[in-house]
């Protein structure tokens, strides 16, 4: 049960995301730091304050980069899963599904984070790419 | 939100969650309209049902759906197509549990926003041949074939047998055959119907409903060779239900009432006898039937 103080930490959380996310764009290092700030100012439960800044980043359409590589990631997973393999058209979907911006947002995933996130997701998987014209390896 | 509101979302989003993980949209409105004559803000009601989602490791249907229109958008915006590939990766995307999560999309509500999305945006499907363009294809095969057999018996027999040869192609080419498909496609509907009806869903919401079931099965099998009995058990359950409730409707005097569940009857187009026997007893034939 949380109690009258929680809504005041709540608020005191908002403030503080107000004056810290200037540039509509929460990476995901500032993400953990935001909820770890949150736990160790207010005692704010880490579920809590995760949900919350997800809800202002939204409210606000600043970048969540942690969600957006979530998605990638899931993206990634959904279109390798079966052959391993990763095709061009495959990988250009996947990056524009979540650099290109949304609908009342001004910019999409910073497209360097999402291609360094895919060659990582690529080695951790042993997910090929097309190399040339037929080879197919691991980048 | 005072403690108790909280503790009553929280306990209302968890019924809604415990049995399957899956909270659709129809429960999610009705939380959130709930929450709201209670006077929960919808910021305080959204960050509940975000933390209990999470807690429980359930999924909302809403935003999964969003999830998958993004998706179709992706797929389909620069060539108006959604071939095979992009169809199941976007299915496989949703359908399948995310890491965390105990539940993913459900396939049927999938599989229709795909078809409607297509529908709404003008994007081809590739897995949208029309069902009767293969038996129909077999069957102008089947009678080229045949009247080429035909045409070099003429050349080499006397005219009788050539005249016998004839019936069977006809019979081939005019006869309507169900393929692995149709029959799969009627098992769907009929179990569909049957659950409509146990929810009492007869004919309406008119898309959702066992009529709109039965009218499918009907398109595909009109002769009613496959389960047919069965789907005419179905319908006959559905009309004697309105017969009854005409039958109460005219012991109340509301004849108007009566008028209206004998009409919901004739939707069902089964058991006309039945019906206009009832009208008759009602006192509602009219001189056009």
């Amino acid at each position: 049960m949380h109690a009258v103080t929680d809504i005041d930490a709540a608020r005191a959380f908002e403030e503080h995301l107000a004056a810290e996310l200037g540039d509509a764009y929460c990476s995901a290092g500032q993400f953990g730091a935001l909820v770890a700030y949150a736990g160790r100012q207010w005692s704010m439960p880490r579920a809590r304050a995760e949900t919350l800044l997800a809800m202002w980043l939204e409210q606000h359409h600043a970048i969540n980069e942690k969600q957006l590589l979530a998605e990638l990631d899931g993206l990634l997973h959904a279109f390798t899963h079966d052959d391993r393999k990763l095709d061009k058209k495959e990988r250009q979907d996947a990056l524009q599904s979540i650099c290109t911006p949304r609908p009342g947002y001004a910019r999409g995933l910073d497209s360097v984070e999402a291609e360094r996130y895919l060659i990582e997701f690529c080695r951790i998987n042993s997910v090929r790419v097309r190399v040339g014209l037929f080879k197919w390896q691991v980048p | 939100m005072n403690g108790n509101d909280q503790e009553w979302l929280q306990n209302r989003i968890a019924a809604a969650v415990a049995d399957d993980f899956y909270l659709d949209r129809g429960e999610e409105q009705r939380i959130k309209e709930e929450s709201a004559a209670r006077g929960i803000t919808t910021r305080d009601c959204e960050l509940v049902l975000r933390e209990q989602l999470e807690a429980h490791a359930a999924v909302s249907e809403r935003l999964l759906i969003a999830e998958l229109d993004r998706l179709l958008h992706q797929f389909t915006d620069r060539d108006k197509k959604l071939d095979p590939k992009e169809e199941r990766d976007a299915l496989s995307k949703v359908v399948t549990k995310a890491p965390g999560k105990k539940a993913g999309l459900d396939p049927r509500v999938a599989e229709e926003y795909v078809a409607t999305f297509c529908k709404a945006n003008g994007a081809r499907r590739s897995t949208d041949t029309p069902k009767w363009l293969v038996p129909a294809a077999v069957a102008a095969g089947v009678a080229v074939l045949a009247i080429g057999a035909m045409l070099m018996r003429k050349d080499n027999a006397p005219a009788p047998q050539a005249a016998q040869a004839a019936p069977a192609v006809h019979q081939v080419a005019a006869g309507v055959r169900l393929n692995d498909n149709d029959k799969a496609e009627i098992d769907d509907q009929l179990r569909r119907a049957q659950q409509y009806v146990e929810a009492a869903q007869y004919t309406d919401p008119p898309e959702k409903s066992a009529k709109a079931c039965l009218d499918q099965i009907k398109q595909i099998d009109p002769e009613g060779v496959y389960r047919g009995s069965e789907v005419k058990a179905l319908s006959s359950r559905i009309v004697t239900h309105y017969l009854a409730l005409a039958d109460g409707s005219a012991a109340a005097k509301d004849m108007q009432g009566a008028e209206k569940w004998l009409a919901r009857a004739r939707l069902l187009r089964s058991d006309r006898e039945l019906i206009l026997e009832k009208e008759r007893a009602l006192g509602l034939a009219r001189a056009e039937r």
